[in-house]
Formats: structure tokens, sequence, C-alpha cells
């Protein structure tokens, strides 16, 4: 069978992302989780050096937002390739739904990920969400009653520099594409300076990229604690 | 740029990160799980109402995933001290997922009792192993002989939180280690550095406690840099007990810790040993064309108490070498005896007697 779909690149990256919270979570996500998810794969990604498709997201309730992984996501559903395992309609315009990938997702990422350029942003969307999964765990997020599982990594994205900028204009558009956005720039800084230091000359790339990306995360999570100390989350 | 300051700082400073660059993990998310289960069980009863049974080694083979059953878990632990096994042997071996690795017959019988007992087990032993020595409420990870890793209290988030932020520049160094002198040395708390109070004496090794608090303290409070101990200088064989760096020049600071007076072990001179720091600085400095700053910390634990004699006088030390060296005053009194001088004290002052309290000179 022969699928032809408009956006390819998003559709292999959302199935790459479904995918790996079936690895590490063994659950289906929802569309708040899997659009945070991929804004943090993409917020992060000039660390491994990659560019994504989706860079445009807007300030949406509960974080950023892509129409565009929404769309795409539907669409797999639509092809087999994902399944909706819960819905539950909130009122006439929206409706909460959790995704998860079915058998014939999983072989198209396995067939996807014998070209190098789709195996290494599968790696990174893997690194990302295994971490994302790792810290909706953690302490501090796992007592959060709003959110629900993956879900509560919201809380984390919100001390994205990016984020932050936009976090008080509703419907604002958040440009990850742009190399003088403030999370670039902050990207851009760490790997001057390691880049220099000899301590870090030795280091495997794939463990190099996943502890400067986990270094990026212990920044969010020590904002958030701060923030909560102080009262203002 | 706080966020990048931020992120260097645990890339430098963070357990996993330390992990990482001593070749001990090559997947850093698995580490970081591995460390924060094993924070939690230390923070389970499990452990919690048997730590005064003595302290606990977790020996980490990073090459072996072939363990059987989890051992970090707090039934287990719950066993390990109720069932007798602690009172035998207090090293539990276990792979690089924490599971049990079974037979041990090296560890049947290891008790290993502090630091240096870990230390000196170490260098005989493959390079794959690091050690988790937990003692009280006080972590330590050692490999290959060099402790590198340890956090004070566990039960606090000072560590974690520390890693990432700071509120102070390196160039406010005076501030942070006065901050230090002021909340944890003289107050004593969660620093307990006296053997015997009545007799002046302090514990053994004095200098490589006052280190490792002073350097725990920087390393939570700078903003802008990190902090590491005890590492070579500048490529030579010398290594000055605390460098800081500064992360946007890249400039050194360089600390040298001394103190005077009686320990459980030995008596030292005060002018001898503070003259001493200073020497070294001077080698340190040449030494090193990035170091901005040479600073010598000196604890005075002597009952009587005189001013140090420079040799060579400060206006002929080395411009990079802080001309103001830190004296900082201990004294065994305890708490309420000092709060009761104090309140003597400021009495005396409202009178019109100046007894300005002389714990800082």
């Amino acid at each position: 069978m022969y699928l032809q779909f408009k956006n390819f690149r998003t559709t292999n990256e959302v199935l790459y992302a479904l995918a790996a919270v079936d690895k590490y979570a063994a659950t289906p996500v929802s569309k708040i989780g899997l659009q945070k998810i991929l804004y943090l794969a993409t917020s992060f990604a000039p660390i491994r050096e990659i560019i994504l498709s989706v860079l445009r997201y807007t300030r949406w309730k509960k974080g950023p937002y892509s129409y565009l992984v929404q769309n795409t996501v539907d669409q797999l559903v639509a092809y087999g390739l994902a399944g909706v395992s819960d819905f539950q309609m909130i009122n006439r315009r929206s409706a909460l739904a959790s995704y998860q990938i079915t058998t014939g997702g999983q072989s198209a990422v396995q067939r996807l990920r014998m070209y190098a350029e789709e195996n290494d942003k599968a790696w990174w969307i893997d690194c990302v969400t295994k971490l994302v999964v790792i810290y909706s765990k953690e302490d501090l997020l796992s007592g959060d009653e709003t959110y629900d599982g993956i879900d509560k990594i919201v809380r984390l994205v919100y001390m994205d520099k990016s984020f932050r900028k936009v976090h008080e204009h509703y419907g604002a558009s958040i440009d990850l594409k742009d190399e003088e956005g403030d999370t670039h720039k902050v990207i851009s800084f760490v790997k001057e300076f390691l880049a220099s230091d000899q301590n870090f000359q030795n280091i495997e790339e794939k463990v190099l990229t996943e502890l400067i990306l986990l270094a990026f995360f212990e920044q969010l999570y020590a904002q958030y604690y701060l923030e909560k100390q102080h009262g203002r989350s | 740029m706080e966020e990048a300051n931020q992120v260097l700082k645990f890339l430098h400073q963070g357990l996993t990160a330390k992990l990482v660059l001593r070749g001990l993990s090559t997947s850093p998310g698995d580490s970081h799980i591995f460390w924060m289960r094993l924070l939690t069980l230390f923070q389970d009863d499990s452990y919690v109402l048997n730590r005064e049974k003595g302290p606990i080694v977790f020996i980490v083979n990073t090459k072996s995933n072939s363990g059987s059953s989890d051992a970090i878990d707090p039934s287990f632990l719950k066993d390990f001290f109720e069932k007798g096994r602690h009172s035998i042997s207090n090293v539990i071996y276990i792979d690089n997922s924490g599971k049990l690795i079974q037979p041990a017959k090296d560890f049947e019988k290891l008790k290993l009792q502090n630091i240096s007992e870990v230390c000196e087990d170490s260098s005989k032993r493959s390079q794959d192993l690091f050690y988790v020595f937990v003692k009280g409420n006080e972590v330590q990870f050692v490999h290959n002989q060099i402790p590198f890793y340890s956090v004070m209290d566990f039960f606090s988030m000072n560590d974690r939180i520390g890693n990432i932020t700071g509120k102070l520049p390196v160039q406010r160094y005076r501030t942070i280690i006065e901050g230090h002198y002021n909340d944890e040395v003289d107050r004593e708390k969660g620093f307990f550095y006296w053997e015997v109070k009545a007799d002046w004496k302090l514990m053994g090794s004095p200098e490589e406690h006052f280190r490792k608090h002073l350097a725990n303290y920087i390393k939570a409070n700078i903003a802008d840099g990190y902090v590491d101990e005890e590492v070579p200088n500048a490529g030579t064989s010398d290594r000055p007990d605390i460098r800081i760096i500064e992360f946007s020049s890249r400039q050194v600071y360089l600390i040298e810790i001394k103190w005077a007076g009686k320990s459980v072990k030995t008596t030292y001179d005060a002018n001898e040993k503070a003259n001493q720091g200073i020497n070294q600085l001077h080698t340190y400095v040449k030494a090193n064309n990035d170091c901005a700053r040479g600073v010598l910390v000196f604890y005075d634990a002597r009952k009587d108490k005189m001013d140090v004699v420079w040799s060579p006088t400060i206006p002929d030390w080395d411009s990079r070498i802080d001309p103001q060296p830190f004296i900082f005053s201990l004294d065994p009194t305890n708490a309420s005896t000092k709060a009761k001088i104090e309140v003597a004290s400021a009495t005396k002052a409202r009178g019109g007697k100046s007894t300005k309290a002389n714990k800082k000179r």
C-alpha cells in the first residue's frame, strides 16, 4: 500500500514520537502531551543540529500548539498508523483524545529508520520523549493534579525560554526557526563553550548530545522548582 | 546569559555529567533515573530507620547488566538491615540498572566504614566499578580512589537545584566564602568538626572536611561558573583545594584551605600553616596564566588566638593573591553559650561599652 501525505516529514516525526511514547511509557498519549514532545524536540533541535518540520507554534491553552501536528495525527489515525484509545467530548468545540501507535505504524517507523537522516530524527525524538517520560514522573510534577501522565510536562515547557517570551500573549506565534531565538542562542553559547573544553572532547557524540539535552531538562526543572517556591507557578 | 550558565553548571557539576566524563555512563537518561531511584530509597524508612546501624556501600558494576533482583528497593534494603546481612558486610553489589549481582564472593565479608576505606578498596578493583557510600544523610561517590561527587544532605533539594542555579557571580567570591562561615561553620549547622570540644580538638583530617563543605557551598551559590576540588593546576602535579572557573571569561579562582590548632591526630602552628598556604598560592598562580585570584581560607581553632605574622609580608605577595586572606575563628563554645555571650555583649554595648565579639578577624 502506498500512502501519500502532503506533509510527509511531519507525518514521520509524529510517528516517531508515538513510537517513543509506546516504548518508554507504554500508554496512549493525549494531543497535549504529543504537542509538547514535538515542541521540545524542535526547540532543542539545535543541540543535535537537525531541523524538524514544524517550526511554528502558537501560544494556546496549555502551552504551545500546532494545528499541523494535530491534523497530522488525525491523518495517521485515518490511515491506520495510529489508533484513538480514548475519546471524550468536552463541549461542542473541543474533545479529548489519546493516541497510540499501531502495529502498522511501528512497521512504518522501522522502514523509515533505514534511511540515515530519518534514523537520526527518530533517535532525537526518541531521546526527547524518554526525558519527557522521566521528568513527567518527577516528584514536583507527579503531584500536579491538573494534568495526567505525560501531559504533566506542560509545566516544564512553560519554563522554556522561547515560550516564556510569549507566555502572557495568548495566540502569539513562536518561531523556532529563528536562529536568534532565545533557546537557540542559549544552545549556541553552550555548544561553543563545550567545543573548547577538553574534558568533553572524548565523549561519544550521541552520549554528549543526550547529556546536553538532559542538562536543558534539568534547567527547566530547576526553574520550575524555584517558581513554585516563590509561588509564581 | 543566565540559562546558558545554568546548563553549563550542570554539565560540569551534575552527577550524571560526572559519570559520563569518567566513562561510567553511556546513557545519561538511564543514569539520571538510577540516581533518582537511589535518592528515593535513601529517603525511605527502610534506610532512615536503620541508618544508625552504620554506613552502607553500593558497588556498581557499570559493565554488567546481568543482575537478578532489584536492590534499589525498600523491601530489599529493609531485609538487608534487619535480617543481619548488614552486620556481616555493608556492601551491596549491583549492576548498571540497580539489580543485585550474585554470587559476589569478593564482597561477602567486606565492611567499608569510611571514605578512606572505600577509596583504598576501589584502588584494588576494576575501573568499571564505582562506589556509592551512604552514611547518615550524606552520600559520596568514589571511582578509582577519587571521591568525585558528594551530597551533604539528601533530604534537601539544595544539591540538585544548586547544580543549576546560584545567586552570586564568581567575582563576589568573598561574600560567598563569608556566607559559608556565617551560615554553616560558625553555627555548626549540618557541619560538625569538633571531636572533643572541651579540649579544643578538631576531628581527623579537618582540612578535608572544610574543603568539602566550602566547595559544596560555593557550588550551590555561584551563578556563572563551576567548582571542582583537588584537580591538577594548569597541567602541573599541584592540586589546589578548590578551583572555580568563570564561564564567560574562563578565568580561574584558586582557593587554598589551611587550619591551625589541635586535631585528633596532630597540632598545627598558625604562622607556619598560614604562610605555607600563601607560598602554595604563589606557586599555583605563577603556573596558571588564566588565574585571576588566589585566595587563602584559614580556620583558626587555637584556644589562644594571636595574629598571624606573614612572611613574606602582604605587599610582597603576587598581585593576584587576595591581600585579605580569610581568617576564620573557630570556637567550640556551644550555640546556647554563644547566644548568651552575644546577648551579654549587646547589653554592655547599649550601656556604652563596646564589646564586639571576636568571631571573625
